[in-house]
């Protein structure tokens, strides 16, 4: 009895997980003129919608944009954070604790406070439909949680290995770049995949910020080019879905044990 | 080495935290508590962007306007509906993932990854997947019903009142389940064995290990779990955004979409800045029960 409802319940997961998503990629293989027709599986599978996605709509320009974005504030973010994150780790000091609980403050305040009072100070700076207004908003919530993870990587290097080379007379700072971060460099790359996961994905900032398409990343973009339309293709909008979709979900997937340590350690909030 | 120089040595290694500190720090004072504290200040301003001689100190005007207006209060009534109906889902299909996970079925790796895909998915992206889902004309979830006969008529999902708010917890609900699985199965993992294998022998059923055993275990990672999802949840705007835009008539309206309609629809960020803060103040509460919590277990 136990047993299948296990087996049920797995099933269950299953299909509450996978079932949108397949339909999503079902349809975007689905010649257009079938997909509002009465038959709810397509005659053959068609890469016209695929083709139309690319050629048609402003997807490559917000792709290209979205890397930029993307890998700039994953730039960023990293540069500013493996300093502060390893002098959480080595040195104690006064405020130590304090700061550490700043930091998580600041990760809880939410986009919809900051997105307010940030518009008129991006008007006023010349930042609206720049890469740099969008790199500095993402960093907001970039910062704190690399901070986070890579406190916790660092955590995890024994301090002895720096003590030794130390003895052997590298500097401090030697025997940091020698030592400890070639060893936390796993964790470094998964840190920094996180950061460029947040900001492919980040809609709210993008959206205040960004007046024309300029610099606009695929979140935004694509809804714009949604709301736009007349008569919508829903067989493109699956086909612009699934091509933003799958690069993140792979590098998900590559990374998931780091994913779920962490979620559980309280570095990502969602 | 001179008197000087020891000094000086003694002074760089005191320093050395706070300088490595000091660029992460800097950025997050003028990117975060700069603008916070902005937001304090424009809320008690009459700040229209279309209007600017129209700037002035209102002092406590822009709250006492919230208060007054019905779309406010109706915005209250929905976020809770819309915080108690995404947790509280999310929880339950979050329990039953990870009850499933934890146990030593076939394929056990592979699914703990498949159930991960919702989360990685954009959350635009799941709005858009939901909307084709839940299309009124075209959708499979009316054809499917259609085809079972429950209902007679295509349902309008995304434009019927009452409705609307329903698919948006929906989708959200798909999107962020894998969240509380994730944070159960961990939770789930830390239960000795001994346990079950005690309540067995005192002959406990399945029913009754779960009850008397995983649950009263589990139960403080669930709320620590709950109390970050319901600060995620009144804050997250996209998908019932871009599934309802808030409506129709604002009944999908939550607080913190209202604050965004009021900023980026009416250009008011006065009065947009003080529903900000009126949300900041109703989330404080809850923050406060988190960062007590989280404080036990900072990295050390």
């Amino acid at each position: 009895m136990l047993a299948a409802s296990i087996r049920l319940g797995a099933a269950m997961v299953l299909i509450w997980t996978l079932a949108p998503f397949l339909w999503a990629l079902l349809t975007s293989f689905t010649p257009e003129n079938e997909i509002t027709g009465e038959a709810r599986l397509p005659s053959h599978l068609s890469f016209d919608n695929y083709v139309y996605a690319w050629r048609a709509t402003p997807l490559p320009l917000y792709f290209l944009n979205t890397l930029i974005v993307a890998g700039l504030t994953t730039a960023l973010s990293i540069a500013c954070s493996i300093s502060a994150a390893y002098s959480f780790s080595r040195y104690r000091f006064a405020g130590r604790g304090a700061l550490i609980l700043g930091l998580l403050v600041i990760y809880l305040f939410p986009a919809t406070l900051l997105v307010i009072p940030l518009f008129p100070i991006m008007r006023t700076l010349g930042l609206l439909d720049s890469y740099l207004g969008l790199v500095l908003a993402h960093a907001t919530h970039a910062v704190p949680f690399c901070v986070w993870m890579l406190t916790g990587y660092f955590d995890a290097i024994p301090r002895d290995l720096e003590e030794a080379a130390e003895l052997d007379g590298a500097t401090p700072f030697g025997a940091f770049r020698r030592v400890t971060l070639p060893l936390a460099m796993p964790g470094v790359a998964a840190t920094a995949i996180f950061a460029f996961l947040y900001s492919w994905q980040e809609y709210l900032f993008v959206l205040f910020f960004t007046t024309g398409e300029a610099v606009r990343t695929l979140p935004v973009g694509l809804q714009v080019f949604l709301s736009g339309e007349l008569d919508v293709r829903w067989g493109a909008i699956n086909a612009q879905s699934v091509i933003t979709t799958v690069p993140v979900v792979a590098l998900f997937m590559l990374l998931q044990r780091h994913f779920v340590r962490g979620l559980t350690s309280g570095a990502l909030k969602g | 080495m001179t008197a000087f120089a020891l000094r000086g040595a003694r002074w760089r290694r005191r320093a050395a935290p706070y300088l490595l500190l000091s660029p992460a720090f800097a950025l997050m004072a003028l990117l975060v508590l700069l603008p916070v504290a902005s937001a304090a200040n424009m809320s008690f301003y009459n700040y229209v962007l279309t209007r600017p001689w129209a700037y002035r100190f209102v002092g406590l005007d822009n709250y006492a306007r919230a208060l007054a207006d019905p779309i406010f209060v109706q915005a209250i009534g929905v976020t809770a509906v819309w915080i108690a109906g995404v947790v509280g889902l999310q929880l339950a299909i979050g329990l039953l993932f990870a009850l499933v996970l934890n146990e030593n079925i076939r394929f056990r790796g592979a699914l703990r990854s498949l159930v991960l895909v919702p989360w990685a998915t954009p959350s635009v992206i799941c709005a858009f997947i939901f909307m084709w889902l839940l299309d009124g004309n075209h959708g499979i979830v009316n054809a499917i019903l259609l085809g079972l006969g429950v209902i007679a008529q295509p349902i309008q999902w995304l434009s019927t009142p009452g409705v609307s708010l329903w698919a948006a917890i929906i989708a959200l609900v798909w999107h962020g389940a894998p969240f509380f699985a994730v944070m159960l199965l961990a939770g789930l993992q830390t239960i000795s064995d001994e346990y079950y294998e005690a309540a067995e022998i005192d002959g406990a059923g399945a029913w009754q290990r779960f009850r008397y055993v995983t649950f009263p275990l589990l139960l403080p990672t669930m709320l620590v779990t709950v109390l970050l999802r319901v600060i995620w949840t009144a804050n997250h705007v996209e998908i019932p955004l871009v599934m309802t835009q808030g409506g129709p008539a604002n009944s999908a309206t939550t607080l913190a979409i209202l604050t965004i309609v009021t900023a980026r629809g009416r250009l008011d960020y006065g009065y947009a800045a003080s529903l900000s803060m009126w949300l900041a103040a109703l989330l404080a509460v809850v923050a406060v029960a988190y960062l007590r919590h989280r404080a036990r277990r900072l990295p050390t």
